[in-house]
């Protein structure tokens, strides 16, 4: 099967095949194992960033220069013209005039799929409100797949803010494809939304809903913690009614399989405690590298200068 | 007279153009809004509430001098059992049946019912996909890609 990903856009995880997940992953291991320095030498990124960001805008900036490419943008919104009104559409069209491919991350649901309507460059969502993050999703399949040996029928924990966590939403979303067995872990109000949960039982996905880690932890293979995210509730009334939030701790691996691997898509707050750091199950910080090279991947595969 | 011959009777008191049957009892405006029918500028006649063998109850709107689009099949998001009947010389010359529609025209005025998307701060037509199951009908914002029901999706009015 042929996988052409020349000019396209990744706004959305479920926008993939699995073929064309695994032809992501692949090209991801291929530039792990030998970096190309002039791969993009003749491209520009256009990094737009409306709300802070640390490993994703760093680690797309990173990986194009680390490819021969330049990149231009801005870190917050204080940095453009939104301020005197311009729109979200306008300032995509005059970067469309600058760049060769625009990394979009915005506060608001739905708009890197307003962005790619604007404009003919591709445009890849790095995260729009409490939407999508498919590039996250990416490297997290790529993670998974490298400490596991595969992405096959793996059984996978989520812990934490499930309502407002995206990067959650888009790999619950992707592991469809792989017959994964999910376990969500977390308050009640802040249970994996409906639409995710009608998408896994349309696919035959097998989950269940928990409130305790103990319980879960010796079944699963990976456990992927999440950070309750204060900033996508709507009230703040809401927030201040969630409870103590989950806290992984090196007494909680005693249990664990093995081959158990520790998840966090970062910045952690509370979630894990840094003993767990140095443990052979913690891969946080191999996961935050890993987004490096899928994004360099991805970045290489919109452009056409990988096949 | 016959009660076939009553309901062409009060289907067809327009000579020629369209009516509009089976409207489900009191969303005959939205239609009317839907189909943007105050600018077209022809005679139309609105019934609400009329008394129906097969619905109950139900509305029906009949345009003058107007036929239908392709998109009429929009209709069917507020009148699941509309019926379209095009008069000729006061005669019904053809009726079908409207079909739910698989997208929504980008000109419909539907309003996203999440407060966070983008549809709500940039100029943008909404734009939806229709899914249907079983026992409800909702409409999918591709922007943020949120289901809402239909009966609570935002319509904004003309």
């Amino acid at each position: 099967m042929t996988t052409n990903f020349k000019h396209r856009d990744i706004l959305a995880i479920h926008e993939f095949t699995k073929d064309e997940i695994l032809h992501i992953l692949d090209h991801t291991q291929k530039l792990k194992s030998q970096p190309r320095e002039n791969l993009l030498d003749r491209y520009i990124l256009g990094s737009c960033f409306y709300e802070p960001s640390t490993r994703t805008r760093l680690s797309f900036e990173s990986a194009m220069h680390r490819l021969g490419g330049k990149v231009i943008g801005f870190s917050s919104s204080a940095q453009t013209s939104t301020a005197k009104g311009e729109s979200l559409h306008d300032s995509m069209k005059m970067l469309e005039g600058y760049a060769d491919v625009v990394v979009l991350r915005h506060p608001l649901d739905g708009a890197a799929r307003l962005a790619a309507e604007a404009i003919h460059i591709p445009v890849i969502n790095a995260g729009d409100g409490a939407n999508q993050h498919p590039t996250q999703t990416f490297l997290d399949l790529f993670s998974i797949r490298e400490s596991q040996g595969t992405l096959e029928n793996l059984s996978i924990a989520f812990v934490g803010d499930l309502k407002y966590g995206r990067t959650v939403h888009s790999l619950a979303e992707a592991l469809v494809h792989f017959n994964a067995r999910l376990y969500f872990i977390s308050e009640t109000m802040l249970e994996m939304p409906e639409p995710v949960c009608e998408l896994l039982r349309s696919r035959g996905i097998k989950f269940s809903f928990h409130q305790y880690l103990d319980d879960i932890l010796p079944k699963v293979d990976i456990v992927y913690m999440t950070r309750i995210q204060e900033e996508r509730f709507s009230h703040k009334l809401e927030f201040e009614g969630v409870k103590t939030p989950f806290c992984l701790t090196v007494k909680h691996l005693k249990r664990a399989k093995p081959n158990l691997k520790i998840f966090h898509p970062l910045p952690r707050v509370n979630e894990i405690d840094p003993q767990v750091d140095d443990t052979p199950h913690a891969y946080y910080f191999q996961q935050a590298q890993n987004g490096l090279y899928t994004r360099q991947a991805i970045l290489g595969l919109v452009l056409g200068e990988l096949l | 007279m016959t009660n076939e011959l009553l309901e062409t009777i009060a289907v067809s008191t327009i000579q020629h153009g369209t009516v509009i049957d089976h409207i489900t009892a009191g969303n005959a405006l939205k239609i009317v809004s839907l189909l943007d029918a105050t600018h077209l500028k022809c005679e139309m006649t609105i019934g609400i509430y009329l008394r129906s063998d097969s619905l109950g109850h139900k509305d029906i709107l009949k345009i003058a001098n107007w036929y239908p689009e392709e998109q009429i099949n929009k209709v069917a998001l507020f009148a699941p059992h509309a019926t379209i009947n095009i008069i000729c010389d006061y005669q019904v010359a053809e009726k079908y049946k409207v079909l739910l529609p698989e997208e929504i025209p980008i000109n419909t005025p539907f309003c996203c019912s999440n407060p966070r998307c983008v549809s709500k701060v940039e100029t943008v037509q909404g734009n939806f996909k229709v899914i249907k199951t079983q026992r409800v009908v909702k409409l999918l914002c591709t922007y943020c890609g949120k289901n809402t029901l239909l009966s609570e999706v935002h319509y904004a009015e003309n």
